[in-house]
């Protein structure tokens, strides 16, 4: 019998890390524990889920269905940008149609340089649909449209997390709960166990820690959180708004009953009464709930049979990205290489380098925000156009592009690649798969009418 | 009406030709000046003729039929590279361009294999029978991969072997059809700006050829790259000992193998590449450790056909340009590094380099960012494939104090932690960028006796005898499909099937990898 695997934490980090460890182990005979500590840090009240929770909700044979139902969640297919005047979309999905043609982008930045009444999203189907309010599943039939509409969802965190912990409990994993931890070490500095209240040990092969909160030892840095609710229903919104602030972004996330603004700031000289007005007169929202907390730094999640995904997951939770998803990544990525000794440095190192690079595409993409041009990956795109070569999906290639020619970005120098095709085979290119997503939006219907039919076919 | 960019390639090896060919097929003619410069005199390395399946992407490229390509270079397929000696002196593995087996419950094929091999089942085979590429290169088959996923025989792909001068003059013509200017003559002298930036060549006979980008393809002997803009040479001889190299032409095989073989040797290892007209061998071996005579004597005598030439003697230092682009020169091919042709890469970083230069194409003047994005790119594709033909020397237990010397060198940081990684769990954590991926680790670890000290957590939860019976249905599933296609050396001659048109998959290891 395998060492036992103890997941601690609290809320939907600790629900979803379980769900995974939960069904990936159960075939094989593996018993999950599940370490219910009290919060420290109270969760924002919805997420933004990137599309990684449709194809992770299939992997669990969780109905997605069920979470939009439970969690009274909304499709999202990107994030609708707001700076000044200027107004942008993000999409999930690659632009035009076929993920695989060559220079596409290249072929719009063309454009735009050209034509400076065109604009980047009319090239994408998630952007030109989201804007119409609409929003449909890729059919069966059309396996090609299915990335350029890779949608994510927004959920009620509380809702979702209850959703999980009751899955969990069908997968039968043991819950217990504790006011109290402590962590023991054997002289290797592995962990040993567990003692819990009232002097209850537990026994431990490997450790999930998906506690936030930075624990002693681990740098971090000060955040102030505000969010406030809305009552404003924004079905017709498929996505998630961005807005430019004099700090920063604020982030409204829409569910089928009202929506969710967040935002937070990282300067240490910040005059929070100023915030707060700027809240105010940006959203009409009166009513913003502030906490000051600390964000943990860390890099290094896998110590000895330490998981610290939590707090690894926490250093780059922000409005503007969900740590959930890194949570997932960090979770997945790990059961894939699920070792049979509770020490494995070389394995350890290799997972805390790719980490590494996970994270530092996720702070390349927010440091974006603040930045671009103070960027590598920001001046090589105003040079080039060229979005980074990533090593992983942590930021889609659709989210790299929309973003920074959204920021302004204009490349200096036009594609090689594309120096042989005229400007009118281009343009004629371009329209053709302009017309292409026209004809389908046409026939697309709202995202009310999907959530209602997705909603329905659970009731049957 | 703006002047033309100029752009001089220096060298009409395999790696001007191959930029000259690309870069006129994408630069247009109203813009842009082609030249390249060659010396009849100096000649080319005119070795170079093993490939991987990233070449075929090349010629669909520029244009080039599959069918003429074959006619033109004398091309033979190659599905594998064929390993003998390497690890221990007895030992035969396959470097296939194709995956083995598939994923089971979740797990990768591999570690349910290393499993039944620690279980001691009999009738579990060697990790290579699992691999439709292997069987196929051992029976002497070849069939086209095909498109459908859920199909074993699209798990794997093909390079070819080709005959590197013919190939050139392939190009050269190509290239000539497309407007690139092609002189003959010797630079003798080069000239920079204040800047620091190459302004023109002078030839031997007195000519001045001016340009605006130049591209360094003189090969070792690195003309502009190193002995104008001094660039400097990582030098990874203490990794990669081997410093010579002696290659010989013999008569051709009536039945050419459709896989590279590379046999280790006393102090380096021999190489075969059959074309369809003859043969070509070579002897890469460590002069510290071998002397030309022996080595000369080694090779001819572990030709499988009469030599057709005396043996040629080369000389190199692998290792890589600091930095592959510097003012306005860019180095592809020999002139930017040279990484021995164990696995047959050299063409493929000629293709990168090609590649990226067109996706960063400079200005005039050339900026900071385009050259900084071509440096790192080519860095981390040199170091990685670098790191995979250590792997070779490094895990080995053969007596010979050449192999002894490899078996206990260091090794840089980026192996020494894969290498760990494998032995402390038999997992693997694939990168994205660079060439190589699991499938070609693990042929090497499994083929060169790497044993994992562990394995995965879950196998000991499987049903044994239920995995047993999907190895056994599996290997004759693979089996019965490889009886079922034409020989090697059929396909060869059957113009009909060497014209059908496939799309090429950009991976080494098919449509699935
Ligand atoms: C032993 C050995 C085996 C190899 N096997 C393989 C293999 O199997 N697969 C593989 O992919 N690669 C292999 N390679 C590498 C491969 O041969 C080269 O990458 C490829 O041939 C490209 O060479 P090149 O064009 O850079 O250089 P070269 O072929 O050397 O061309 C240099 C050119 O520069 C010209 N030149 C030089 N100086 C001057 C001057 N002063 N004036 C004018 N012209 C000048 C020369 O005339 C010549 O045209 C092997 C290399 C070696 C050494």
């Amino acid at each position: 019998m395998p060492q036992p695997l103890v997941l601690i934490g609290q809320g939907l980090w600790l629900q979803m890390a379980t769900a995974i460890v939960a069904r990936h182990l159960q075939p094989f005979g593996y018993q999950c524990v599940a370490l219910e500590l009290p919060a420290v840090i109270k969760e924002p009240s919805a997420v933004a889920c990137g599309p990684e929770l449709a194809t992770l909700c299939k992997m669990l044979d969780l109905p997605l269905q069920q979470l939009l139902q439970n969690a009274k969640g909304t499709f999202s297919l990107g994030s609708q940008y707001q700076s000044g005047e200027n107004s942008w979309f993000v999409p999930f999905g690659h632009y035009g149609l076929n993920g695989a043609a060559a220079e596409f982008d290249q072929a719009i930045l063309q454009l735009l340089q050209q034509d400076p009444d065109s604009k980047a999203e009319q090239f994408s189907i998630a952007a030109s649909a989201a804007r119409q309010g609409k929003f449909a599943l890729a059919p069966a039939n059309r396996p090609d449209l299915s990335s350029a509409l890779s949608y994510g969802v927004h959920l009620h965190t509380e809702e979702f997390t209850a959703c999980l912990k009751h899955f969990n409990l069908q997968h039968g994993v043991t819950f217990l709960s504790s006011q109290t931890l402590e962590i023991q070490h054997n002289t290797e500095g592995q962990i040993s166990s567990l003692q819990l209240d009232q002097g209850t040990t537990i026994p431990v092969g490997h450790c999930l820690d998906c506690r936030a909160e930075p624990t002693t030892g681990v740098t971090s840095r000060t955040v102030q959180f505000f969010s406030a609710q809305d009552t404003t229903e924004l079905l017709q919104q498929p996505y998630s708004s961005v807005i430019q602030t004099s700090w920063g972004w604020l982030v409204r996330l829409p569910l089928q009953q009202g929506s969710h603004w967040f935002t937070q700031c990282t300067d240490p000289a910040v005059d929070l009464p100023q915030i707060r007005q700027e809240l105010q007169q940006l959203t009409g929202q009166t009513d913003w709930q502030h906490c000051s907390r600390q964000q943990p730094t860390e890099s290094q999640p896998w110590q000895h049979n330490h998981l610290r995904f939590g707090q690894a997951a926490a250093a780059l939770d922000c409005p503007l990205y969900n740590g959930l998803t890194a949570l997932q990544y960090l979770v997945i990525r790990w059961l894939d290489l699920l070792p049979n000794q509770s020490s494995c440095p070389a394995t350890a190192l290799m997972y805390n380098q790719h980490w590494q690079q996970y994270q530092s595409e996720v702070q390349d993409f927010l440091q974006l925000h603040q930045q671009p041009l103070a960027t590598k990956t920001g001046q090589a795109f105003a040079r080039l156009g060229r979005a980074p070569n990533t090593e992983t999906d942590a930021i889609k290639a659709g989210q790299w592009f929309g973003l920074m020619q959204g920021l302004g970005l204009k490349p200096e120098l036009s594609s090689m690649l594309l120096a042989n095709r005229t400007e009118t085979e281009i343009h004629q290119g371009l329209r053709l798969v302009q017309q292409q997503i026209a004809r389908l939006i046409a026939a697309m219907p709202s995202q009310a009418d999907t959530l209602n039919r997705c909603l329905q076919q659970l009731e049957h | 009406m703006e002047a033309k960019q100029r752009i001089i390639i220096l060298g009409g090896g395999t790696a001007g030709w191959m930029t000259a060919a690309a870069l006129s097929r994408y630069l247009p003619k109203h813009r842009f000046s082609i030249q390249l410069i060659e010396s009849a005199q100096i000649g080319t390395v005119g070795v170079g003729e093993a490939t991987i399946p990233h070449i075929r992407q090349f010629n669909q490229w520029i244009g080039l039929d599959e069918a003429d390509f074959l006619q033109a270079t004398g091309a033979s397929y190659k599905l594998a590279i064929r390993f003998r000696g390497w690890g221990q002196a007895n030992s035969d593995y396959y470097h296939p361009f194709g995956l083995s087996g598939e994923d089971l419950y979740g797990l990768p094929f591999h570690q349910h294999w290393l499993w039944l091999q620690q279980q001691k089942t009999a009738s579990l085979k060697n990790y290579g029978q699992y691999s439709l590429a292997v069987l196929m290169a051992q029976q002497g088959k070849f069939s086209r991969p095909v498109a459908d996923l859920k199909h074993p025989a699209s798990a794997f792909n093909y390079a070819y072997h080709l005959d590197a001068t013919l190939y050139a003059a392939l190009l050269r013509q190509h290239s000539i059809d497309h407007g690139v200017e092609w002189l003959d003559g010797k630079v003798t002298a080069v000239t920079q700006n204040t800047s620091g930036d190459i302004a023109h060549l002078i030839l031997e006979d007195g000519r001045q050829i001016d340009g605006d980008l130049f591209i360094d393809c003189s090969g070792f002997s690195a003309l502009l790259i190193d002995k104008t803009l001094q660039t400097g040479y990582d030098n990874w001889q203490h990794w990669l000992p081997c410093d010579k190299a002696l290659a010989v032409p013999s008569e051709k095989d009536p039945t050419p193998p459709s896989y590279t073989s590379a046999k280790a040797m006393t102090a380096g290892w021999q190489w075969r590449i059959p074309l369809q007209h003859r043969t070509g061998n070579g002897l890469v071996y460590c002069s510290s450790y071998l002397s030309d005579g022996a080595a000369e004597q080694e090779l001819m005598a572990g030709l499988e056909e009469q030599a057709l030439a005396p043996a040629r003697a080369l000389q190199f230092v692998t290792g890589r340009r600091k930095q592959s682009w510097v003012k306005n020169c860019v180095a592809i091919g020999l002139s930017s590094g040279f990484l021995e042709p164990l696995e047959s890469t050299s063409l493929y970083l000629v293709q990168i380099a090609i590649e990226s230069l067109l996706q960063y194409f400079p200005s005039n003047p050339v900026g900071e960012v385009e050259r900084e994005l071509f440096n790192q790119k080519m860095e981390l594709e040199y170091l990685r494939v670098r790191d995979l033909l250590i792997l070779h020397y490094k895990l080995n237990a053969r007596p010979e104090p050449f192999w002894q010397y490899c078996a206990q060198m260091a090794v840089p940081d980026s192996l020494s932690q894969r290498l760990e990684m494998f032995r402390e769990t038999g997992h693997l954590l694939e990168y994205r960028q660079g060439l190589f991926q699991p499938a070609s680790w693990l042929a090497l670890y499994l083929g060169q006796g790497l044993q994992p000290q562990q394995l995965d957590a879950r196998l000991s939860a499987l049903d044994t005898t239920r995995l047993q019976h999907w190895f056994s249905d599996y290997q004759q599933q693979l089996q019965q499909l490889v009886q079922a296609m034409p020989e090697h050396h059929h396909v060869l001659r059957n113009t009909e099937l060497a014209g059908a048109a496939v799309a090429p998959a950009f991976s080494l290891y098919g449509h699935r990898g």
